[in-house]
């Protein structure tokens, strides 16, 4: 893998708190569940930077916050620049093309009634759509005739891939990849790893990397953080995590994972 | 849970309010004369201007709504029929214990019926007799209240003589003893509790049969079985619970039906009650009296959606979230 | 989604459902030509006639063939209650729609107003307004979709909190999709099913509504006919005048099962784990 280029990072996260209201007492005291607790970490263009972690430790609340599922505490998201919570609605909207998630649950990711093709007419422009279309299918290794096809119809490696074509459809410059391929079984999910990778070879992406499962992160990631409780123990570059581990909670991980 | 119960009850109090404004609006804006609403057209011109001062028609909406707002929430005041000129409170109230009486043992009679067919049609799911029962039930449900007294009157009135047809007591009640007077009740009751408790407990019968299939089929049930609990203490004990505990918030449902249907089988059996009162007032113009029937209906049924709820709370400490209803 | 018609013929409910319903709707619709008589057409001289060749049905107080005003009544009940349920059906699904997916404040708003509404036993409402408005079928129709917007408005509003979390819909928001765009294109082909049980169920109950204030005479207004002012002819001698109290009843019933199961039938259909 090519060491990034130093520039503008793309995303610079700082200070980012996210807690969510948990048991409404009748009464005025309400418990909060803390999900991220003062994480900060940048994302520099062409890379693709991980967070590993349990079930559980914030890491996907992470992307909802970027996304704007979720209202922060406190602190600031950084996207090429903007401050994403200062933006008016307006203009987050605009700019939300830019960043695209591809969910672990892809069996929900697709409207049920919608075909593939449909999908395509809602994000592409009417005079390029037929060739950006191919274009895009080719890219995820299908072919045109799924265009025809409803959600139920395929399969789930190529229901990952069609979010996938989805996403990358609105050319966005970062894309948030949450356990993209935790629900799948093993061989389907190497086929997921290898387009990625392919990918990123073919277009300059930046990715985000949200999952448990280090095996993956191994071969995709760049820079990773861990994960753990909401707070980011350690972020290093791959290799250096590997081989120098801060944390006893990292070394467990790095012990536990399987060579894939 | 006393902080719930508090929660309920104040959030009611906005509900109230703005159903009263609603009576009032649906009085003054529905189509006809609005100077109509408190004139009595029989009355003398002087009448007329008295009246005209004392519920100030002559002034905006905005301040007539003010003033009947402080004559119903303070004075209990809703004025005085064009009928009989009596005070709109005392004729409903002595209209309420029929539509009650009607009403309470329309449930009474729709909860049994209804909850242990339900039960037994649910242990015997899909069988000949479930089908069957099933069937009846539907038709039940979609059979006309009315219709059905006026058959239930065809027949069992007319035809056999068996029971009366109208009204809560003979012409020759005061001279019964107290035994006879029951029994002269009961008589006079047993048609419109019928009318209006079948179709009441076929919906109950829906319901409860639902929910105890699912609680049959449930992963606990069958753990049960299997470690050799009787079926008798199976039912009894937990499914019966659990089924049972949406019936108290459908009630809560179910009781702007019921007044519905009160109001017209009063009206088939000639029973005096606030519906039949309404419909006489409808024809009538006799305005005091529908706002405060309306009203009192609302209240009504608001009244028991707090009870329904409360009944709730206490039975199922998880339900105390703080999101409201009525 | 497809659905086999295999599994439409084997939906005891569906097919007894459809077919009851048929049944009458084909004696709506070619009554007329089994009768040469005018429902509105008053003969005196041949008063509470009982059914005979010439009158199938007798005739009532006013002479009034009352085949023909089966017939001509069963179109008036249909059409209020179709009507009323389509407006009520149009009305409840908006304000749902925007009142859940907008969330927050205007949500809790609208939905107070929904219980408020709810609160307010539909006969004595209705009865009121109509009774105090003038006789006119638009009001009554008016009024009855009025007071039955709000059961739609809470099924869409659950179905689309339900549907609001998924993930399909909040990628549609990351793909920077619109608010109207989401919620026609998105939200609603997935909330229909319910909204469709909840509107055949809501036929059945206008009509029931609408039968009983025309037996009380706040209906439907003379000469115009419904299947409830029959019966309200029928109210005064129901042995004796049979053909007055017992067909237009039985005709509310049948047609009210028929729809009735023709929802339960869909809803077995659609979602077999939410049926009674």
């Amino acid at each position: 893998m090519n060491s990034p280029i130093q520039k503008q990072p793309v995303l610079e996260v700082k200070n980012l708190n996210v807690e969510y209201p948990v048991n409404f007492r009748s009464g005025f005291q309400r418990e909060t569940k803390q999900a991220v607790i003062d994480v900060s970490f940048n994302i520099f263009p062409g890379e693709c930077f991980a967070i590993v972690g349990e079930s559980g430790c914030g890491k996907s609340s992470i992307i909802d916050a970027i996304l704007g599922f979720v209202q922060t505490t406190s602190g600031t998201i950084l996207f090429e620049k903007q401050d994403l919570m200062k933006l008016s609605l307006q203009r987050f909207r605009k700019l939300r093309p830019k960043i695209q998630p591809v969910f672990q649950d892809y069996n929900q990711a697709l409207n049920p009634r919608q075909r593939i093709g449909d999908i395509f007419k809602e994000t592409l422009p009417r005079n390029l759509r037929e060739s950006q279309t191919d274009q895009l299918l080719t890219s995820v290794g299908l072919s045109n005739e799924i265009l025809n096809y409803f959600p139920h119809q395929l399969s789930g490696g190529q229901k990952q891939r069609i979010v996938l074509a989805r996403a990358l459809s609105v050319k966005p410059s970062l894309l948030l990849l949450d356990e993209p391929v935790t629900s799948q079984d093993l061989s389907v999910a190497v086929q997921i790893v290898e387009l990625l990778i392919s990918l990123r070879k073919i277009m300059p992406m930046t990715f985000l990397l949200v999952s448990h499962n280090l095996s993956i992160v191994q071969l995709l990631a760049d820079r990773v953080a861990v994960m753990k409780n909401g707070q980011l123990l350690e972020q290093q570059p791959l290799s250096t995590l590997l081989q120098n581990p801060k944390h006893d909670y990292t070394k467990n991980i790095i012990s536990q994972t399987t060579q894939l | 849970m006393f902080h719930g119960i508090v929660r309920r009850l104040l959030s009611a109090i906005p509900t109230l309010l703005i159903g009263i404004t609603l009576c009032f609006l649906i009085i003054h804006l529905a189509p006809g004369n609005p100077a109509m609403r408190f004139l009595n057209p029989s009355q003398s011109a002087e009448t007329q201007e008295i009246i005209r001062e004392r519920f100030s028609l002559n002034q905006s909406l905005m301040v007539q709504y003010g003033h009947w707002l402080e004559r119903v929430l303070f004075h209990f005041d809703f004025g005085y029929s064009f009928y009989n000129g009596k005070s709109c409170v005392a004729v409903l109230a002595s209209a309420l214990k029929p539509t009650l009486l009607l009403s309470f043992w329309a449930l009474i009679f729709a909860l049994f019926v209804g909850i242990s067919l339900g039960i037994v049609a649910a242990t015997k799911a899909d069988t000949r007799f479930d089908r069957i029962i099933n069937s009846i039930m539907m038709v039940f449900i979609s059979t006309p209240a009315f219709w059905l007294g006026l058959m239930l009157i065809g027949l069992f009135t007319i035809r056999l003589g068996w029971l009366p047809g109208s009204h809560l007591h003979s012409l020759y009640y005061d001279q019964l003893n107290g035994f006879g007077q029951i029994l002269d009740s009961v008589r006079h009751l047993i048609l419109p509790v019928l009318t209006l408790g079948l179709p009441l407990a076929a919906t109950l019968f829906k319901y409860i049969r639902a929910g105890m299939v699912d609680a049959l089929q449930s992963d606990y049930i069958l753990a049960a079985k299997a470690r050799g609990f009787r079926q008798s203490t199976i039912l009894w004990k937990y499914s019966l619970k659990n089924s049972l505990l949406p019936v108290v918030s459908l009630l809560g449902m179910i009781i702007p039906a019921l007044l519905s249907g009160a109001l017209i089988i009063e009206v088939v059996f000639a029973l005096p009650g606030v519906g039949r009162a309404m419909v006489t007032a409808v024809f009538g113009r006799d305005y005091p009296i529908l706002m405060a029937g309306v009203s009192l209906a609302f209240f009504i049924v608001i009244l028991f959606n707090i009870i329904a709820d409360i009944i709730n709370m206490i039975l199922d400490p998880r339900i105390q979230t703080g999101s409201g209803g009525l | 989604m497809k659905i086999f018609p295999q599994k439409i013929l084997k939906n005891r409910s569906l097919s007894s459902g459809f077919t009851t319903v048929a049944i009458v709707f084909l004696f709506l619709l070619l009554g007329p030509l089994l009768t040469p008589n005018n429902h509105t057409f008053q003969d005196l001289s041949a008063s509470l006639q009982t059914p005979s060749v010439s009158h199938w049905m007798g005739t009532d107080y006013y002479g009034r063939d009352v085949f023909a005003r089966l017939v001509y009544g069963g179109r008036i009940t249909w059409l209020v209650a179709v009507i009323s349920t389509f407006f009520a059906v149009c009305i409840g699904t908006i304000i749902g729609l925007f009142s859940a997916y907008r969330g927050g404040w205007i949500d809790f708003v609208v939905m107070r107003f929904v219980d408020v509404m709810l609160a307010f036993p539909k006969l004595f409402v209705v009865l009121l307004i109509v009774g105090l408005g003038a006789s006119s079928t638009n009001l009554l129709i008016g009024v009855l979709a009025l007071f039955s917007w709000m059961e739609i408005t809470r099924i869409v509003r659950s179905e689309v909190i339900s549907q609001k979390n998924r993930t399909y819909i909040k990628s549609a928001r990351a793909l920077g999709l619109g608010t109207p765009r989401i919620i026609i294109k998105h939200i609603l082909p997935n909330i229909l099913s319910p909204v469709i049980v909840s509107s055949v169920l809501l036929i059945s109950t206008i009509i029931l509504v609408e039968s009983g204030l025309s037996f009380l005479g706040l209906g439907i207004q003379a000469p115009n006919a419904s299947w409830g002012s029959i019966l309200n002819d029928g109210k005064i001698d129901p042995l004796g005048t049979w053909w007055l109290s017992v067909p237009a009843g039985l005709l509310i019933l049948t047609t009210v099962t028929g729809f009735n199961l023709i929802g339960d039938g869909l809803q077995k259909l659609f979602d077999p784990r939410k049926s009674l």
